[in-house]
């Protein structure tokens, strides 16, 4: 008796569910045959990201996405490229306007909210687009004409991220060039 | 044999209904007290650990209480004649009652709980605790596969010191928070900070009501790898990941829900919600799923009061995320080995009861023949 109530406290106090360092490995994903399908090679320019970015999912869409975080969470930034002028500047800034519910505006106002920056690559126009109704979405868009073709940076957070990250956002444009 | 006189005072019925009049006290006090500080503060305070101290003065929780319960209970068969047929019944609802504080036990150290999110059309082949957290860092210089070195929720505390022979650094701890919350840095100091913590701190907050909610973070310095040394911050949903360099191998280092891996995947085909007519209100959900066995899918249905057991787990539709692209399944997932105690043990206790009562009444009975 005196070895089994020995024993029963033995193993009671032995009894551990949760203190412990542990390895093992895991196969790598194979890759998203798209994620190689947008990488840089495939086009004429470049750019340089802060390294406290993460890549974002990729899509078909987009030549790169990545994840800015800020105070509480984390925009979503995209790159897209886009044949000619891509329908013109007024024509996507409204339609950005229409994804967070706000009145188009006139080629007149275009120039109203814009700041223009510039890069290696060449100029590029910068739009904030906040609708001070919505707070849980804003975006930070630019546009760069570079002839052939348009190119696309848009990126999606809060109004509180947008405040955040634009000059984070301004950098990342300046730092498009010629590959 | 132990002395009689251990057995007597340790086995004592007085020990046992001191301490039945104490638990329904903490049952009392915990459930009074969990509408303020939340479900699972209030299950580790009162009932998960050993004391509860009331400013400086300790008193037994649960876990001492019901210790203390079974090793009185235990005493009992150390008495002489306990398998007569006079005290057989007794004997046989001690052993339920031992055996229903032995599945509380086993309960309490090895039952896991935590929550199966699945997207339409995605798998999963492990589930995320609702409250403990774990450090990973994977090597992932193998082109082939990562090497996870994975250091548990007991170990993340303040001023330990995590090493492993799977990595060449040190990581120290200087904090770790139950809830913080990230805000932007504005003086860098003196400190060399590396990775998100060089425009990011944590700041530590109160912890939510509702523990599942908090966001733990982390904070540590890595010591032993000449120019990625330097002070890094992590917490659970972190979207950048941390990553470094270090002697030709490359790291990532993440915080996140404590993982159990599942010895099988489960993939949602479709989710159903139906909502009551008229209103916005679900009246009921399901998850149709494949739970894929060495490579074999087969098809199961996951209802609001039919869970899926497999395996020694059992899970059941808790919840359902609709963000209006995909639809996305939480399932509750829980392992415990205990699960069949309480109705074993309640069986015992209500057949010693039983006999006993009926053993009495015969007794009775001809003692009531006898005096006429």
């Amino acid at each position: 008796m005196k070895l089994l109530l020995f024993s029963s406290f033995l193993l009671f106090f032995s009894c551990d569910n949760n203190s412990s360092v542990r390895t093992y490995s895991i196969p790598k994903l194979k890759k998203n045959p798209i994620e190689n399908k947008i990488s840089n090679n495939d086009v004429f320019f470049n750019w340089t990201t802060p390294m406290h970015w993460e890549k974002g999912k990729p899509s078909s869409m987009r030549l790169a996405s990545y994840n800015l975080p800020y105070d509480g969470g984390a925009g979503d930034l995209s790159v897209t490229n886009f044949g000619g002028d891509a329908g013109g500047e007024l024509a996507n800034v409204n339609r950005w306007r229409g994804q967070l519910n706000l009145l188009p505006i006139t080629l007149e106002n275009l120039n109203d909210d814009i700041y223009i920056g510039k890069s290696n690559l060449g100029e590029f126009k910068m739009f904030k687009i906040i609708n001070n109704e919505n707070e849980d979405s804003a975006f930070l868009c630019s546009i760069f004409d570079i002839g052939a073709s348009t190119i696309f940076i848009k990126l999606v957070a809060s109004v509180l991220g947008i405040n955040q990250l634009e000059n984070e956002f301004k950098e990342f444009c300046s730092s498009f060039y010629n590959q | 044999m132990i002395n009689k006189k251990y057995i007597k005072v340790l086995g004592s019925p007085k020990i046992f209904v001191f301490t039945v009049i104490w638990m329904m006290i903490l049952v009392f006090v915990g459930t009074i007290v969990q509408k303020n500080i939340g479900l699972y503060s209030a299950q580790q305070q009162y009932f998960l650990s050993w004391f509860k101290f009331v400013g400086p003065i300790p008193f037994p929780s649960g876990k001492l209480t019901m210790l203390v319960m079974f090793v009185n209970l235990s005493f009992y068969f150390f008495r002489p004649n306990i398998f007569s047929k006079r005290k057989l019944g007794i004997t046989i609802t001690h052993s339920g009652v031992i055996m229903m504080l032995v599945g509380g036990g086993l309960t309490s150290l090895f039952s896991i709980e935590g929550n199966v999110i699945i997207e339409e059309g995605s798998k999963s082949n492990f589930f995320e605790s609702y409250y403990l957290n774990e450090f990973i860092i994977v090597n992932t210089t193998n082109e082939n596969e990562d090497l996870f070195t994975v250091f548990d929720n007991n170990m993340l505390n303040d001023n330990n010191t995590l090493e492993h022979s799977s990595f060449p650094f040190e990581i120290e701890i200087l904090d770790y928070y139950d809830n913080c919350k990230p805000a932007r840095r504005i003086y860098q100091g003196e400190e060399k900070f590396q990775g998100m913590s060089k425009n990011f701190f944590l700041q530590e907050i109160d912890s939510e009501k509702e523990f599942e909610k908090n966001i733990p973070g982390i904070v540590y310095r890595l010591i032993g790898a000449e120019e990625s040394e330097g002070i890094y911050i992590n917490y659970v949903g972190q979207p950048v990941t941390e990553k470094l360099e270090y002697d030709g191998d490359s790291y990532l280092l993440i915080l996140r829900r404590q993982r159990t891996y599942l010895p099988f995947t489960l993939e949602l085909v479709d989710f159903k919600k139906v909502l009551h007519p008229g209103t916005n209100v679900a009246k009921s959900y399901s998850s149709e799923v494949n739970l894929i066995e060495k490579g074999i899918p087969r098809k199961i249905l996951i209802e609001m009061n039919e869970p899926l057991r497999h395996r020694g787990f059992t899970f059941y539709q808790a919840s359902f995320i609709d963000n209006g692209m995909k639809e996305t399944t939480v399932l509750a997932a829980v392992r415990n080995y205990g699960r069949l105690f309480p109705y074993i043990s309640t069986i015992i206790m209500c057949l010693g009861l039983l006999f006993h009562m009926l053993f009495m009444l015969s007794k009775r009975v001809s003692l009531g023949k006898n005096d006429k």
